[in-house]
């Protein structure tokens, strides 16, 4: 009981956590704290993963999202050279009705979740086959495995997907020849 | 236990796209990229072809993830058929300057790989991953050009939205990962999804993933960004671009809506935001005088077709996929028939086309009929077969609506063909009509029932007419 008590109470602490960053991240006027906010909010996605049980991908979303990816952004930022004053103000129209409706959607997410806890069907009622959890499930060598077999493919396409990025960015980029 | 004709076609386009890519490093051989790229196209094209027609019964392979034959290699064929035409129009633009690079046309290959695994993925990730990889390949196709000075802000404009629109659909798709356990197509197929009916949970995320969709496919209350983007985007690439959204869109919502059983008052709400969105579209088009903005209007019309066949039931999907593939051919030749200049043209910047170049004008005409659904050509017979299906499934209202809709779309699809037999002065073209692509419009057109026909025989073989169990 009383784990379940400290598992609850830290995710909920991580959950908020990630919840804070993202919106500060959103909403800071200074480009490089906004980074630093989404650091924060990886952080807790972190904490959230380690604590249901997906020790690897949680120390992935440390070690690539808040240590690598989040620098490289830190690094845009600064080679932009952005200070708060040259961004321009939010339309103030656009502000208010972006807040109401986001406001909306919040409640109608909110109260979702909460009659979805209440009223969930057990999964026996609904699923014909209820798998186990793998052998290690969270670790390595189940994740590598699938990675390798069943989601070769995907994975594959994936590094298509990343190809695109990478030639579209190139082609974008791309200066007119001045012939 | 692996059967690799599922990644066939796009193994054969993603080493190609690999080896124009490196080819192009090569000076000497750079100039030759396009005419290499047009015929991997063509190749993969007619691979499906024949993979459609000697193995009309698909088998699933590497590892139960991907479909191979049958109706999705025709569907691949029917995908890569109107990449390879947008690619001879990407060609012409890009030998008349004003375009960026070459790297486009090995970026189109990879597309076409993302684009014709989509309809034959067994696995909810493996379409999300095709269904992103397209998009992201859509967003640098319209911000292709030089010389307009929109193509940017439509490229942006597009990049962002679809990002959001992806970020809806896959919220939901992760809660309905939640809600199930697994994401395989086959494991989903059997469940008891009546239990979940009335549970709020599977309501979000049904709205979530409906939400993703519809903005894809540029339903109404979704759809704000599809004239600015169509309308600004790189006039040669535009019609692929509205192709490729679509196809993704079209793709993944009929898989969908086969493997998951969705409440039919819901599907009945889909039915009434398709008319709704029809008269919106069509409506839109009418006041353009830009015949980009006034495809673009249209586009959102089309898109409401395609939804309506969606929700008709297993007939309906089938139609509405037909409708796609039809659909796509015709929005890429239009598109690139009538891109004449690097920028956004009007209406009247088309005076005089019919007397100067007939040829090309006939061809012209001809495309805006077939999108119009006149009667001999394929857009008729892929509209008549969307709107039977619909009355047939019991949408009476929103089928009659959508219907008036498509009646109103003849008043601005007819107007370019009026414009371009006013006397004018000459427009340069210095290609002559891509006589050959409309000759298959017409050809498909004079004999619909031979392909829907195989369309139809080959969609029963995969066994999606049956009945929930």
């Amino acid at each position: 009981m009383f784990v379940v008590v400290l598992t609850i109470v830290s995710l909920s602490v991580c959950g908020a956590l990630a919840l804070i960053g993202g919106a500060l991240a959103v909403t800071l006027r200074d480009p490089i704290y906004a980074v630093l906010a989404l650091v924060k909010a990886m952080l807790g996605l972190a904490g959230i993963y380690f604590l249901l049980g997906a020790e690897y991908v949680g120390a992935i979303q440390v070690i690539v999202y808040a240590g690598a990816i989040l620098v490289t952004f830190l690094f845009v930022v600064m080679l932009v050279n952005l200070s708060p004053e040259d961004i321009p103000p939010f339309p103030r129209g656009i502000a208010l009705y972006g807040n109401l409706i986001l406001a909306v959607a919040w409640l109608l997410l909110l109260s979702t979740a909460l009659s979805a806890i209440l009223e969930i069907p057990a999964p026996e009622q609904v699923l014909l086959h209820v798998e186990p959890l793998p052998y290690l499930y969270g670790t390595l060598p189940p994740l590598g495995k699938a990675l390798f077999t069943a989601y070769a493919f995907p994975f594959e396409l994936l590094s298509v997907t990343l190809l695109i990025g990478i030639v579209g960015a190139s082609l974008l980029v791309q200066k007119r020849p001045s012939s | 236990m692996n059967n690799y004709m599922g990644i066939l076609s796009a193994g054969w386009l993603i080493i190609g796209g690999a080896l124009v890519l490196i080819a192009g490093t090569f000076q000497k051989v750079r100039r030759r990229i396009p005419e290499l790229s047009i015929a991997i196209g063509g190749g993969a094209t007619l691979l499906n072809g024949l993979l459609a027609w000697f193995y009309p019964l698909p088998k699933s392979g590497f590892f139960g993830m991907v479909w191979g034959g049958g109706i999705y290699s025709f569907l691949a064929a029917g995908v890569m058929l109107a990449i390879t035409v947008g690619l001879s129009f990407l060609w012409r633009s890009h030998r008349e300057g004003g375009y960026r690079g070459w790297e486009a046309f090995p970026l189109t290959l990879f597309i076409g790989a993302a684009l014709s695994t989509l309809p034959a993925s067994n696995h909810l990730l493996l379409s999300v991953v095709a269904l992103e990889t397209v998009s992201l390949g859509a967003y640098v196709l319209t911000g292709l050009s030089w010389e307009n000075r929109y193509a940017p802000e439509a490229a942006v404009k597009y990049f962002l939205l679809g990002a959001v629109g992806f970020a809806f659909l896959l919220l939901g798709i992760s809660y309905l990962y939640g809600l199930t356990g697994t994401l395989y197509l086959h494991h989903l197929w059997p469940m008891r999804w009546t239990a979940w009916h009335g549970n709020s949970l599977f309501a979000l995320a049904m709205v979530l993933i409906a939400i993703g969709i519809l903005f894809k496919l540029s339903i109404f209350p979704f759809h704000w960004w599809a004239p600015d983007v169509y309308g600004g985007a790189t006039p040669s690439s535009a019609g692929l671009v509205v192709a490729l959204g679509k196809l993704n869109a079209a793709f993944l919502a009929g898989v969908f809506l086969h493997y998951i059983h969705i409440p039919s008052d819901w599907l009945m709400g889909l039915a009434s935001i398709a008319a709704i969105s029809s008269l919106y579209g069509n409506l839109g088009a009418l006041g353009q005088t830009s015949i980009q903005r006034m495809l673009g209007y249209s586009s959102i019309a089309h898109g409401s077709y395609i939804l309506l066949g969606l929700v008709s039931g297993p007939e309906g999907r089938l139609q509405a996929w037909g409708y796609t593939l039809v659909y796509a051919l015709t929005s890429t030749l239009t598109f690139g028939l009538l891109s004449l200049r690097a920028e956004p043209m009007e209406y009247k910047s088309l005076r005089g086309l019919g007397y100067n170049q007939p040829g090309y004008a006939l061809a012209v005409a001809i495309c805006l009929a077939s999108l119009s659904g006149m009667p001999p050509l394929i857009g008729f017979f892929a509209k008549y077969g969307i709107f039977t299906a619909a009355f047939r499934a019991g949408y009476w209202l929103p089928s009659i609506v959508a219907l008036i809709g498509a009646l109103i779309g003849y008043f601005y699809y007819w107007r370019p063909i009026a414009w371009m037999y006013q006397a004018g002065e000459e427009i340069p073209i210095r290609m002559p009509a891509l006589a050959l692509s409309t000759g298959v419009l017409v050809g498909l057109g004079l004999l619909p029932m031979a392909l829907w026909g195989w369309l139809d025989y080959l969609y029963g073989l995969a066994g999606l007419f049956l009945p929930r169990p």
